[in-house]
């Protein structure tokens, strides 16, 4: 009896029922023997050399054990800096500032007490003499000649930056009409619900660290860099995560100061950040905007595009440096585009703020809102319908395999069909929303298709300048048939081990429940870079797909022995193997692996005991590096989706709502429909919280404003609408069971979908083109007053 | 964010209570609901010495509807205070404006003492018990104040309570002819007001009686708008009535009043729209 | 709930919490969070802000959600307070919990308990709808879901037509 297939059905999380019932287990419900609770100590300060820290007051508030600053860190080596100095000005950072603080947030000293309440009790007794020096707050500021240097051994405030130039891409300027913009999102980020975390214990010679990280591999390397220990010596432990979304994926500098600590003190350390802290010392994001132009032909074809992204990149403090999305925006705005050529550079300068680092979408958002905000100027100054634009503009299936202006190579895709989906539905919707307000001379309501590719799987080699893209899985049969799969990958909500469990039980004909999923741990986990740029399903399960192919091929030869049987006679079944068409010759896997590892006098001649087996994958069609002309693939596949938002604008207060959101979305094979489609829904809901609400203010002098969530505004179950998603799957060619990936999906959209929106919903009135975000009431009735006074 | 160290007591009476504020006078503060002031503690914005849980004293947990007055004991939960009958009939602003304030959660807890003797600008009660003319009443050992709410909120985050008062009850004039309404535009839902309005109108006839109109978010305390309030107050509200005490109301606003979230010229545009809005359900 | 006329460092507290009686002597400042996840090892319920906005610290004290981060310990005195971990009371997943995975209401899980103890201590009828429910669910942040599987999964377990 076949079991129906398990790609594309709805199978229920494995995960679920232990974090439903609470017995999730974060950092924060980690429990040592002794252990002690670590408070870290911040500038107040933007910018400024820092001299004399007091800590002998702090050292005698009551359950305070001690007190460190950056001179008792003297066998701690600052973090690597693997990019070449040539291509980005190396940042030193130690886990306390040693002499300079440069941004509010950085730590400066820590207490260890017995207590998170008694080691505040201590910090509030720290004082740190800082001489400030000026705070620069902005691009502008940071370029600006007579400018304060963050570093003062770099000649200005440029971190890293490129400015291509292009005989064809001039050429185009040069013949055809010329429409540009400056375009771009304010400084917000990942903001998971779970705040950063670590503990550590020193004991018997070997360091075990727990941290809340995307990347357990990654973050023992920086831990045997920093500490000099062995990477032997090391193992790092993942908890549950409360949400990672890339601001995870950073090795930060309590993640050497606990471990140091432990190791200082003989003692379990932990140190669970607070909000306050998770605002303003967690890596921001997005803080960057474009000065874009297009070449236009009179339909609206663009054949060229211009530029410069800049990057306000905070104090550029952060491993992996925070650059990279700058490049990923100047790289992704083709999007679903036949444009031929391209010239866009990037400026990335560091500020006096928070580093910037990963958040998902990774530029990719912001290239979005550049492009698709470009296009709808083109439309309108041309007097061209925005559909045609972008009609005439899109990949049709007849263009794949696509080679764009940048070297992304597009293989597969759903673009014009989803467009063309996307109009049918946002045409019905928002007519049937219009009906519904038509009574309300204050409500307007719009919407307006929007589109955007998404690049996954990428290599990390950009934003390290060490390590790339492979991974590994192992995979062992148990004796009674159960499995063990260990990854690299990591969990953070995103149901890996949901996904791994399905596709093992669909390969091997074994039962979901009989799979367990390791991972997050370097002792029992096979090397691998973790979890981010939408890579988890790829890697993990390219590997897999290796290491099964073992299993079963070995099962197999084991299985035909038992039943006499050759093995090319015989198919996996659930529950084992039998002769093809002969249900009663059957053989259970329980069987198999009791003979691999228990009975091996049964096994045939020539094959080994056991039945395991590791898997290595490396994406194919990468590029780690940009050939001589710069260009480069940097993405092993490109997801693409189209989407809008329908909305309600209250012309007399300029309050925006969203009625409802449409995506029809593409990423391939669909594995877990359930699990898909989360990914998508939690991705808009971010991508409306930066369109809309979401805002790391700073005053002139570098102190951050949104301390708190009064201040820095996550969407609630009132601001995010209803999500209607239509799947469309056109499979990878090149990737295992030709999913795309998926974690980064929906996020892209939501901006520039609800920017076009509202300005679909007030067309009657005239305003100026919205460009930048959050999208709040002032803006909007700001652009309504101006148009009002214009006519 | 843990709090910084303080002692603790739940006297059961009014008069312990009063004996506690007095002893200690500002290093202690009460503690009704916490809603606003255990974030401050957990920020370590605030180090009170000592903390006066109020729970235990029945005569503040109270709502009485006496005669021509709804009385509202200051330890009220909001969400008892939205939920009761009396409250409803008796002072309809008040249960409508509580569903403005926070989260289910955060009413659950939090009192309608609470909110008032915390003064935040942007919040709605003093703004509602402005409109409705209430009164607080003050208890200090041995003694009684009454204090308008007029009079009552004095600065941001600062009332007319003095060292050894707390605030005892709030009295409502009932006007069972009256039409009330409130009306505020936040980012969110349950966030603070950017701008609010909330106004209490009395047909005499065809004309406008008594009427009360005040913006809050938009100053320091809660903001009668009295131009607007002169401009209708005896006249038939016309439409061209109404905008002209919308234009008004706006101009009331001082456009210097903003932070990173709305400027004070927004806030006065939306203060103009709501006084119009409010002014049109109260003489539909 | 008992009397305490003299202001002292530390409050004695009898509760119920999940059904059992709870003695304890705590400093006055502990917040009722942490006197759940530490003292008593209930680390079901989360710190997301420990300010009073996020809700993941959601727990049910006389039946009524509130958010314990903003609570003290001491204020639970006489009182019966009910965590994630007393929902199910060890007999598999209870209806809410089945519909919030058949739905897909959770992936990292770390919002998930709040949201449990908000939906479980809030009558339905109050919410007929789904912009009320949505109202309801609005003192509870999620930042992986989307929060669509939630409110499928509240109309589920309140028998509403999805």
């Amino acid at each position: 009896m076949m079991r129906p297939s398990l790609i594309g059905a709805v199978v229920p999380r494995v995960e679920d029922d232990r974090l439903l019932d609470g017995q999730g287990s974060y950092i924060a419900d980690l429990k040592r023997p002794d252990m002690l609770e670590a408070v870290v100590v911040r500038s107040q300060v933007a910018h400024g050399i820092l001299g004399e820290i007091e800590v002998d007051e702090a050292r005698r508030v009551e359950g305070v054990v001690d007190v460190f600053t950056a001179k008792d860190l003297v066998d701690v080596s600052p973090f690597p800096d693997f990019h070449a100095a040539e291509f980005v000005k190396p940042v030193k950072i130690f886990p306390l500032a040693k002499d300079r603080v440069r941004f509010v947030g950085t730590p400066i000293a820590v207490v260890v007490a017995g207590n998170r309440y008694q080691g505040e009790d201590g910090a509030d007794a720290v004082f740190a003499d800082i001489d400030a020096l000026s705070a620069v707050t902005s691009v502008e500021e940071a370029l600006a000649p007579e400018a304060e240097l963050l570093y003062p051994d770099w000649p200005d405030n440029r971190l890293t930056g490129f400015a291509p130039s292009s005989a064809e891409v001039d050429a185009a300027f040069e013949k055809h009409r010329v429409i540009s913009g400056r375009y771009g999102f304010q400084r917000h980020g990942g903001v998971p619900m779970e705040t950063r975390g670590v503990a550590a214990e020193f004991t018997d010679g070997r360091l075990t660290v727990w941290s809340s990280t995307q990347f357990a591999h990654i973050a023992r390397d920086m831990l045997s860099y920093t500490l000099g220990l062995p990477l032997s010596a090391i193992r790092v432990i993942v908890p549950d995560i409360g949400g990672g979304f890339g601001m995870k994926a950073q090795f930060y500098p309590e993640e050497t100061l606990i471990p140091w600590l432990a190791m200082k003190l003989g003692r379990p350390v932990r140190w669970i950040e607070d909000r306050r802290e998770n605002l303003v010392s967690a890596v921001h994001a997005r803080d960057a905007y474009a000065d874009i132009e297009a070449a236009v032909h009179a339909d609206g074809r663009i054949e060229a595009l211009r530029g410069t992204v800049y990057q306000d990149a905070g104090s550029g403090e952060a491993v992996p440096a925070g650059f990279s999305p700058a490049f990923v925006t100047a790289a992704a705005l083709g999007g679903p585009y036949k444009i031929p050529f391209a010239a866009v550079g990037v400026t990335s300068v560091v500020t006096n703020k928070t580093p910037s680092g990963a958040y998902r979408g990774f530029g990719t958002p912001e290239a979005a809102f550049v492009m698709e905000r470009l296009i709808d100027k083109v439309a309108a100054e041309l007097g061209v319908d925005r559909l045609d634009v972008r009609r005439r503009n899109l990949l049709e299936q007849a263009d794949l395999p696509y080679t764009n202006s940048v070297g992304s190579y597009i293989d597969s895709g759903s673009h014009t069909l989803a467009f063309e989906r996307m109009v049918e539905l946002a045409t019905a919707k928002v007519a049937e929303r219009r009906q519904q307000f038509a009574d309300d001379s204050n409500i307007r309501v719009g919407t307006a298709p929007t589109n955007y590719v998404e690049g996954g799987t990428p290599s990390y080699f950009p934003t390290t300048g060490q390590w790339a893209s492979n991974d590994s899985a192992s995979l062992r049969m148990n004796p009674d048939g159960t499995i063990v799969i260990s990854v690299a990958v990591q969990a953070m909500g995103q149901g890996l081990a949901s996904m791994l469990s399905t596709l093992a039980a669909e390969s091997l004909g074994v039962a979901v429940e009989d799979c367990l999923v390791v991972m997050g741990d370097t002792d029992t986990t096979p090397y691998g870079l973790g979890s981010w740029g939408s890579r988890g399903t790829n890697v993990s399960s390219g590997a897999l797909e290796k290491a099964v192919a073992v299993i079963r091929d070995k099962g197999s030869l084991i299985a035909g022995h038992l039943l006499e049987a050759s093995p090319e006679d015989l198919e996996v079944v659930p529950g084992g193997f039998q002769v093809v068409g002969s249900p009663d010759s059957f053989v259970s896997w329980k069987d198999v692996a009791t003979t691999a590892n228990i009975h091996v006098m049964n096994l045939p001649d020539g094959v080994e005991p056991g039945l395991e087996a590791i898997g290595f994958y490396d994406p194919p069609g990468i590029d780690h590096v940009p050939d001589a002309e710069g260009k480069m693939n940097a993405c092993a596949a490109y997801t693409n989706a189209s989407q809008a938002a329908v909305v309600k604008v209250d012309v007399k207060t300029g309050h925006v709502q969203l009625l409802d959101y449409l995506i029809v979305h593409d990423c391939g094979t669909v594995i877990n429909p359930l699990i898909v489609e989360g990914q998508i829904s939690g991705g808009i809901a971010q991508g409306i919280g930066g369109a809309l609400f979401e805002e790391f203010h700073y005053d002139e002098f570098g102190n951050p404003q949104s301390t708190s969530f009064l201040d820095y505004h996550l969407p609630s179950a009132t601001e995010v609408p209803a999500i209607h998603i239509e799947l469309i799957e056109t499979p990878s060619p090149t990737l295992p069971w030709g999913a795309k990936g998926v974690g980064e999906a929906g996020i892209v959209g939501p901006a520039p979908a609800i920017a076009a929106a509202v300005e679909d919903a007030l067309a009657e009135f005239g305003i100026a083109q919205i460009t930048s975000t959050p999208i709040s009431p002032p803006v909007v009735l700001g652009l309504l007053q101006d148009a009002a006074k214009r006519s | 964010m843990k709090p910084p160290s303080f002692l603790y007591a739940r006297p059961d009476t009014l008069e312990g209570a009063l004996a506690i504020l007095d002893e200690h006078g500002d290093d202690a503060k009460i503690l009704a609901g916490g809603q606003s002031l255990i974030p401050l503690l957990n920020f370590r914005l605030a180090r009170p010495r000592v903390l006066v849980d109020i729970a235990l004293i029945d005569q503040i947990q109270t709502i009485g509807d006496n005669n021509g007055t709804l009385s509202i004991g200051a330890g009220v939960s909001q969400g008892d205070a939205e939920q009761s009958a009396d409250v409803r009939r008796a002072a309809p602003l008040v249960a409508e404006s509580i569903g403005y304030i926070g989260h289910l959660q955060n009413r659950n807890s939090g009192t309608v003492g609470g909110s008032v003797a915390h003064a935040d600008p942007a919040a709605e009660l003093p703004a509602v018990l402005t409109t409705l003319q209430a009164t607080m009443v003050l208890r200090s050992s041995g003694a009684e104040r009454m204090v308008p709410a007029d009079e009552f909120f004095v600065g941001p985050f600062t009332t007319a309570l003095g060292s050894g008062e707390m605030l005892y009850e709030i009295r409502i004039p009932k006007k069972p002819a009256a039409r009330s309404h409130i009306i505020e535009l936040s980012l969110r839902s349950g966030d603070f007001a950017l701008a609010g309005v909330a106004g209490q109108l009395t047909m005499t006839g065809d004309v406008v009686g008594d009427v009360d109109l005040v913006a809050f978010g938009v100053d320091a305390v809660p903001l009668r708008l009295t131009e607007a309030e002169a401009a209708i107050r005896g006249r038939e509200p016309s439409p061209a009535v109404l905008e002209d005490a919308a234009a008004l109301a706006a101009s009331a606003v001082d456009p210097s009043f903003g932070d990173v979230h709305a400027d004070g010229a927004f806030r006065a545009t939306v203060v103009g729209e709501y006084t119009h809005r409010v002014l049109l359900e109260v003489t539909r | 709930m008992r009397a305490i006329q003299d202001p002292t460092a530390e409050t004695p507290l009898q509760a119920t919490v999940n059904g059992a009686s709870v003695e304890a002597t705590v400093e006055s400042r502990m917040l009722l969070a942490d006197f759940l996840r530490e003292d008593l090892g209930l680390t079901g319920t989360h710190l997301g802000c420990e300010h009073g906005v996020c809700g993941a610290c959601t727990v049910l004290v006389d039946g009524a959600p509130v958010r314990s981060c903003i609570m003290f310990a001491s204020q639970i005195d006489g009182r019966d307070v009910v965590t994630v971990e007393g929902l199910s009371e060890g007999e598999g997943l209870t209806d809410l919990q089945q519909a919030f995975k058949d739905n897909h209401g959770l992936q990292c899980g770390f919002c998930t308990p709040g949201f449990l103890m908000t939906i479980s201590g809030v009558e339905p009828s109050d919410y007929p709808d789904d912009d009320s429910i949505r109202e309801m669910l609005s003192g509870n942040i999620c930042r992986c879901t989307g929060y669509g599987g939630i409110v499928d999964a509240v109309k589920q377990v309140w028998g509403r037509a999805q």
